[in-house]
């Protein structure tokens, strides 16, 4: 009961913030908001419930934003297939790591899961494909099914739906056994096994589930900033979050093909 | 392979990673008595080098700029310590980890309004010269660096060794519960190892800032290649832990020069998630590696 209600409470806020706030840049907060509360969804099952310290998972929202910028831009995609072929990879990859990275523990995952962000950000840097460090830009607005979205305010009600998705399905492993399996990893890795639990297979099912949300995240944002370089999902705080995503600024960032801020 | 080239790029890693070594040094000594990795020791480098740039600019004498930049990394160590990590000390790792990295944003927020995003400059302090060594060009600040460094590092052995304060660090480093048992006052101990921590760091920052200046967000790589010194030294070592801090330096800088400049961070990280799978025992087969720290 509590939780419809807040459920209710929260889509209220979510439709009414266009109208109490009106303004672009208002909404462009909002989109910002929206897109990093899908990835956010990944990191409390990952994070919260099975209490694995992975803090590279902005890697994940790099290769989505990439995924979707580039496959827009050089080859004509449609967004939303650009978007699911993202999470795809970013799965795949999850998937294929998971098993070596999630047997470290502590802080060692950490930063092992720091350094391979850290990796994917030079890569970015470094590689011809990415565009360097000026990155890809002129990534159309998102579609759905061939539809382009004529305005942010539509944009900005299909980020936030998808965002209630996410909730949704996060509510239905809170409930599952998964959920409880989760949950007692967190309480005591060696207590969970014995207790018949494969902890190797939550955990990996978990982190390709995480990658996959913020590897939407990362499509979500670029759709909106328009371009994609390595400062957006960077490690920097203020230098890759807030600022870059300012919509103000990465508007002109995407239309006069400089870097803001830093640059 | 050209001799003077090996030592033209031995010489500059050897003097970043002394700053590497200072930090990983901070790192072990916080995690032995608090149980805690604080992700914000990095800022404190790049806080001593932006604070001494900033006052030496504004006409303070140099021994003072050093002395006040020291003084302000060692008050703001204690005063996370106090603020931040003492209320929490009953919550979980992970939440007080996390509070650390948090901290370590705010301290960056703070230095970026505080003194601004340019890079901050200031000259070496016996001049801004270069000396020879096997036609290798070295700045004569990298003698400064090493000094203060081996100085820091003789005092803080000095310290460990000889003092009863120090003899208490070591002793939670093997156990912090039986330590605390045995009477250590782990609360005093916590705010003084974090008030040095910071100091050290600080100090190493302002030594670095002729060289490399500062700016504010430099303290994540300073931060990051610390941990990498900490994490080999097991955070229980801190011999092991400065060497593997002056390693790393030498490491990359190596890497910049034979391999290439660009990927030089992707190397040292590289190398840094290959050691620790391998340490991680993801390379040990069957169920027993699983549950083997």
């Amino acid at each position: 009961m509590k939780l419809k209600l807040g459920i209710a409470v929260f889509l209220l806020a979510v439709a009414a913030y266009p109208f109490l706030m009106p303004g672009s840049y208002p909404l462009g907060i909002g989109i910002i908001t929206g897109a990093l509360a899908t990835g956010t969804v990944g990191f409390v099952l990952l994070l919260g419930y099975a209490q694995q310290l992975a803090l590279g998972q902005a890697g994940f929202c790099m290769v989505g934003g990439y995924a979707s910028a580039i496959l827009c831009v050089n080859y004509k995609w449609d967004p939303l297939l650009a978007l699911l072929a993202g999470a795809a990879v970013a799965m795949v990859t999850a998937w294929a790591i998971a098993a070596p990275i999630l047997k470290l523990r502590g802080f060692v995952l950490a930063m092992a899961s720091l350094a391979l962000h850290l990796i994917l950000i030079v890569v970015a840097l470094e590689m011809p494909f990415t565009g360097g460090a000026l990155g890809t830009y002129g990534v159309p607005k998102f579609a759905l099914f061939g539809l382009p979205l004529a305005s942010d305010l539509a944009f900005y009600y299909v980020v936030w739906a998808i965002v209630l998705a996410f909730v949704l399905i996060g509510l239905a492993i809170d409930r599952s056994r998964i959920g409880r399996a989760l949950k007692a990893i967190a309480a005591s890795e060696t207590a969970a096994l014995s207790a018949g639990i494969d902890i190797t297979r939550y955990k990996v099912q978990m982190f390709v589930v995480s990658a996959g949300m913020a590897s939407v995240c990362g499509s979500l944002a670029v759709h909106y900033l328009r371009a994609m370089d390595p400062n957006v999902f960077g490690f920097g705080g203020g230098g890759g979050g807030p600022r870059r995503s300012s919509p103000a600024c990465a508007r002109s960032c995407a239309a006069c093909r400089c870097r803001c801020g830093r640059a | 392979v050209d001799f003077s080239v090996f030592v033209q790029l031995l010489l500059p890693g050897l003097t970043t990673g002394c700053v590497y070594a200072l930090v990983a040094l901070g790192f072990v000594l916080c995690a032995n008595v608090s149980g805690v990795v604080n992700f914000a020791q990095g800022e404190y480098v790049m806080l001593g080098g932006v604070v001494a740039a900033f006052l030496f600019s504004h006409g303070v004498a140099l021994p003072f700029t050093i002395v006040i930049a020291v003084l302000v990394g060692a008050l703001l160590g204690a005063l996370q310590e106090r603020l931040t990590l003492a209320p929490v000390r009953r919550s979980a790792d992970f939440i007080q980890i996390t509070i650390t990295l948090g901290v370590a944003v705010v301290l960056r927020g703070i230095a970026l309004i505080a003194f601004g995003k340019d890079p901050l400059s200031m000259p070496g302090f016996s001049g801004d010269g270069v000396f020879e060594v096997f036609g290798a060009a070295v700045p004569i600040q990298s003698l400064w660096v090493w000094g203060a460094t081996a100085l820091m590092l003789a005092v803080m052995f000095w310290f460990l060794k000889f003092t009863d304060p120090g003899r208490a660090v070591r002793a939670c480093s093997i156990n912090l519960q039986a330590a605390r048992l045995m009477g250590v006052n782990a609360e005093r101990l916590t705010l003084a190892v974090f008030a040095v921590a910071g100091g050290t760091a600080a100090l190493a920052g302002i030594v670095i800032t002729p060289i490399v200046l500062a700016n504010w967000d430099a303290g994540i790589a300073y931060g990051l290649k610390g941990f990498i010194g900490a994490i080999i030294g097991n955070f229980r070592s801190p011999g092991v832990a400065v060497l593997a801090g002056l390693g790393i330096g030498m490491l990359e800088s190596f890497a910049a020069g034979y391999v290439s400049s660009g990927f030089k961070d992707a190397i040292v990280y590289g190398a840094l998630l290959a050691y620790l799978l391998v340490k991680g025992g993801v390379f040990v087969f069957g169920r027993s590696s699983l549950l083997s720290r």
